[in-house]
């Protein structure tokens, strides 16, 4: 498979996209470019790409019997700066080559009908990824010995995800019964006053980009809730922000989730209708119905900074929302030491009250 | 001016501490301690007694001594001052104390166990910035109307 490497204009080096400074930055000369300028030098970046990729011939061949699902869920690389042959798995579109480290972009993973409409560039840099998941990690005594170090955050990756971005306007109705409740006391007596009402309420809700993950895996939970991120910094996608970066591809089509959002927005516009109806003291909801008056759905790439790490035998995931740092995960947890502390806790409360007891009987 | 904030805090919640710590103590001591019974004295045909009769007891716990009178017969006297001791029942206190220091160290221990949790607690899509609703339809209809009544007991002492 053929690779695009974007290589510096100056002394030609590798290219990756700079968070901190929202430009394509040379590690080697320390050259900054903007997006405009790398056009104006290589012409249309994904022209390239797209030429590369109809170039190439993507049929397994010579595959020895046995290998064929091997061969359909992996793909073999050329990395352009040293020539080593890499392999890699079906949806990654962006990775590192393990020899030299040099970024590479897979050429026909994100072309024709997987190219995305959009993207969010990383606005987190890595070393500030790693301040904040430093951060979440202090003062937690609990953590298992030298969980925080050097080599454990090396393991966290910049990510750019999959989503499908959905536009829905839909129409429905809620139904709910209401009461307002009142008292009074009259002499020796308490009155409760008990009003029950049917309630209705209808209308047309426009969502604008809703996101879901167009990934399936254990990833796609944290995929969810490290959202929201902010719109209006969407661009144009091209394949030049991938350099620098891991990036996936998407395995599920519109019809695979279609279920899912329509159930997600359903819940949305349950709280939506809800929140019509004030003044109340107890509202129950009956019956929700929603119909989709029209939708859109847009394929974008959004940036997550994910670390994966395992201890004792189980494995732990820690996702970064890579343009506002949202975080989601768990951190591993030393059992044994908070076992300890509990047990001494436990024996210290116990002798205090037991002493408090005794000397204030 | 930091150090001091900081002294401040740990200051102030050493004194939470301490008293929600005292604070158990009065539960258990409340809990666990037994009044004694009710002094009962025979004042009928009770002859004129003086202090040259009187005799301590050695047993503190109880009485401060007894009255023997001519005819043989015992009073016993007893501390009903205001200071007076009462027993205390060790195992409540131990089974309180330790009750009580069950239930607070699995509360502190939860919560611990969830500040190692991050899970994204806030909404993920800010339906009230990006779904505006066009309300059409509003609909609130009385269906029922009903009265009831709770008699309030007072009690007069």
């Amino acid at each position: 498979m053929e690779t695009i490497a974007y290589k510096c204009i100056n002394c030609s080096g590798p290219l990756q996209y700079n968070a901190q400074k929202l430009k394509f930055y040379c590690e080697y000369c320390r050259s900054a470019f903007t997006e405009d300028e790398l056009k104006a030098h290589f012409g249309s970046l994904d022209d390239q790409l797209n030429q590369a990729a109809q170039n190439e011939d993507v049929t397994p061949q010579d595959v020895p019997e046995g290998f064929e699902d091997f061969a359909s869920n992996t793909v073999m690389y050329t990395c352009e700066n040293c020539g080593a042959e890499i392999i890699t798995d079906k949806t990654t579109a962006a990775t590192f080559c393990v020899y030299c480290h040099s970024p590479v972009v897979l050429s026909n993973r994100l072309t024709g009908a997987f190219k995305p409409t959009k993207v969010i560039p990383f606005k987190i840099a890595e070393q500030d990824a790693q301040d904040k998941f430093f951060a979440f990690c202090k003062k937690k005594h609990f953590l298992p010995k030298d969980f925080i170090s050097g080599a454990q955050l090396e393991k966290m990756r910049g990510v750019y995800y999959p989503y499908w971005m959905v536009d829905s306007t839909k129409n429905g109705h809620l139904y709910a019964t209401t009461t307002k409740i009142r008292t009074w006391v009259v002499g020796d007596d308490e009155y409760t006053e008990t009003k029950t009402y049917r309630v209705k309420r209808g209308g047309i809700i426009d969502f604008k980009g809703f996101p879901h993950p167009a990934l399936r895996g254990e990833h796609s939970k944290a995929l969810k809730y490290v959202n929201p991120y902010d719109d209006n910094e969407f661009r144009p996608f091209t394949m030049a922000y991938l350099s620098g970066f891991l990036a996936e591809k998407r395995d599920t089509e519109r019809q695979d989730v279609q279920a899912e959002v329509d159930a997600e927005l359903k819940q949305y516009a349950e709280k939506i209708y809800k929140n019509t109806i004030q003044g109340y003291d107890t509202i129950r909801v009956d019956n929700v119905d929603v119909k989709t008056l029209k939708e859109n759905w847009q394929y974008a790439m959004m940036p997550v900074w994910m670390m994966n790490f395992n201890y004792n035998g189980k494995s732990y995931l820690y996702a970064m929302n890579g343009q506002t740092g949202k975080n989601y995960g768990e951190l591993p947890i030393n059992k044994g030491k908070l076992a300890v502390f509990g047990i001494i806790l436990f024996l210290i409360i116990a002798l205090l009250c037991g002493l408090g007891g005794y000397l204030l009987s | 001016m930091m150090k001091i904030k900081h002294l401040l805090i740990r200051t102030l919640m050493v004194m939470l501490v301490a008293c929600s710590v005292m604070l158990c103590g009065f539960a258990v001591s409340a809990a666990a301690a037994e009044p004694l019974p009710e002094l009962t004295t025979v004042t009928e045909n009770a002859p004129a007694l003086t202090t040259a009769d009187i005799t301590l007891s050695q047993d503190t716990d109880t009485t401060v001594g007894s009255l023997s009178g001519e005819d043989g017969y015992t009073i016993e006297l007893t501390d009903t001052s205001s200071g007076s001791k009462k027993s205390v029942n060790w195992l409540k206190i131990i089974l309180i104390s330790v009750g009580i220091s069950l239930v607070i160290t699995i509360i502190v221990v939860l919560v611990i166990y969830n500040g190692y949790k991050s899970n994204g607690q806030t909404e993920p899509y800010e339906f009230k910035n990006k779904a505006p609703l066009d309300l059409k339809e509003t609909e609130d209809i009385l269906v029922d109307v009903s009265v009831t009544s709770v008699h309030i007991n007072r009690d007069n002492h």
